[in-house]
């Protein structure tokens, strides 16, 4: 491997740790708005919108 | 008469094997029905560009430029990223989030199965690729198309035609990669678990706020990814909003179907024998390969982790939906369920983790933007 290489591959490294935990705390506060969201909005069972599985 | 033949003259071996790959392509989505709405037109767009002198593409004529629709279209859906950012519209309206209200903690493999490109993207760099091709070519792993083709117009438009057929391909081919790739990291009685039933209505104002909170809250955090993800949301908004039931179904069918149309065909402007006829292509074949089998693996391993931690078991199966190939991971998923036990109804926890990952993957495009310099 040259150094150019090496240098490019460390960066790579480097971004793949920031991008992967960026992501998890990304999907966590989605996580938790929307469990906020549900407490705030509780869906009932006649309502118009429902989309019941 | 000499002008008529010029074609005939001009005409490469090259050129040739392009239209061969442009006619596979077509065979596959006539036949094996592989993506067939980008797969066909990518197919006869390679036979277009690779006539000589073509009249789709720019030519210089008298000392003139004369311009070609399909640079044309080019430069206009694909440099302004116009064309992927309206798909995502369309994306946006067919997805139903309600699932993932049911049980949330499914989001979190919308993130884990993003690994795949990620460590692409740094296997790539090992081969001579330089950060921001590498980038392009980890996207892959998005197993969504607008996001790949987004993410390679900003960084390497000389490699938009090779990752928008493997990134095409590979969703198609999700069916034949995923399954050995989970029963190889899976006992059977893990792939036994049951999930308990998601019955339970989710208010119609949750399902409206939830787009436009997470475009906002999105946009602070990661501006560079407030494109992509707002595009999706407003899709999901005109869905969900309840007074645009009109523009919803057009969105899903008639602006997919002609966006999609126009993006394959432009693409297809790419897929010239200069540029495609390289060995970087064989490479980006083969590592968009590896960001698939990365991506499920990466869903269930941390589907296996998380079970150590938590009381209602999930099946690790379900972490490999949390790609963005949307139904087709989800339907695999529930399937390999069946087959180990025919009573087992996955289809829903594998939609929600799916749907997750349709945030997942285009969350990460932006990151991936905001990162690579």
């Amino acid at each position: 491997m040259t150094a150019a290489t090496e240098a490019v591959f460390r960066e790579a490294l480097e971004i793949t740790g920031k991008g992967m935990m960026a992501l998890f705390a990304f999907m966590f506060v989605f996580f938790v708005l929307l469990v906020l969201l549900d407490r705030l909005f509780p869906g009932r069972n006649d309502e118009a919108g429902n989309q019941v599985l | 008469m000499e002008g008529l033949f010029v074609g005939f003259t001009a005409m490469t071996w090259q050129n040739l094997v392009m239209m061969a790959i442009g006619a596979t392509l077509i065979y596959l989505a006539i036949k094996k029905e592989y993506e067939p709405a980008l797969l066909l037109p990518i197919g006869f767009g390679t036979i277009l560009v690779n006539i000589p002198f073509s009249s789709v593409l720019d030519q210089v004529e008298g000392g003139g430029l004369v311009a070609g629709a399909l640079s044309y279209f080019f430069r206009v859906g694909i440099l302004t990223e116009v064309f992927p950012l309206l798909i995502f519209v369309a994306i946006g309206a067919m997805i139903d989030f309600s699932p993932l209200f049911r049980r949330p903690l499914l989001l979190l493999f919308g993130a884990a199965a993003q690994f795949g490109i990620f460590f692409t993207m740094t296997a790539a760099t090992l081969f001579g690729f330089d950060l921001r091709e590498a980038a392009s070519i980890g996207i892959i792993g998005s197993a969504d198309g607008p996001t790949s083709i987004y993410v390679a117009s900003r960084f390497a438009q000389n490699l938009i035609g090779p990752i928008s057929v493997a990134a095409y391909s590979y969703m198609a081919l999700v069916p034949i990669i995923q399954p050995p790739v989970i029963r190889l990291l899976t006992s059977r009685r893990e792939r036994l678990i049951r999930m308990d039933g998601l019955q339970r209505p989710i208010s119609r104002t949750t399902l409206i706020v939830f787009p436009i909170l997470v475009t906002i809250l999105t946009g602070m955090f990661a501006p560079t990814a407030t494109a992509l993800i707002g595009f999706l949301m407003f899709g999901n908004l005109v869905r969900e909003c309840g007074v645009l039931k009109k523009l919803s179904l057009a969105a899903q069918n008639e602006l997919a179907s002609l966006v999609t149309l126009l993006l394959g065909i432009t693409i297809a402007s790419t897929m010239t024998a200069d540029r495609f006829l390289q060995v970087s292509t064989l490479f980006i074949i083969a590592l968009g390969l590896c960001a698939f089998i990365f991506d499920t693996a990466g869903g269930v391993i941390f589907a296996k982790l998380l079970n150590l931690f938590i009381k209602r078991k999930v099946n690790p199966m379900i972490g490999a939906a949390g790609i963005s190939a949307f139904p087709m991971s989800a339907r695999v998923i529930h399937k390999m369920g069946r087959q180990e036990d025919s009573s087992n109804f996955l289809l829903m926890h594998a939609v929600s983790a799916n749907v997750s990952g349709q945030i997942g993957s285009v969350l990460a495009g932006g990151l991936i933007l905001a990162l690579v310099k």
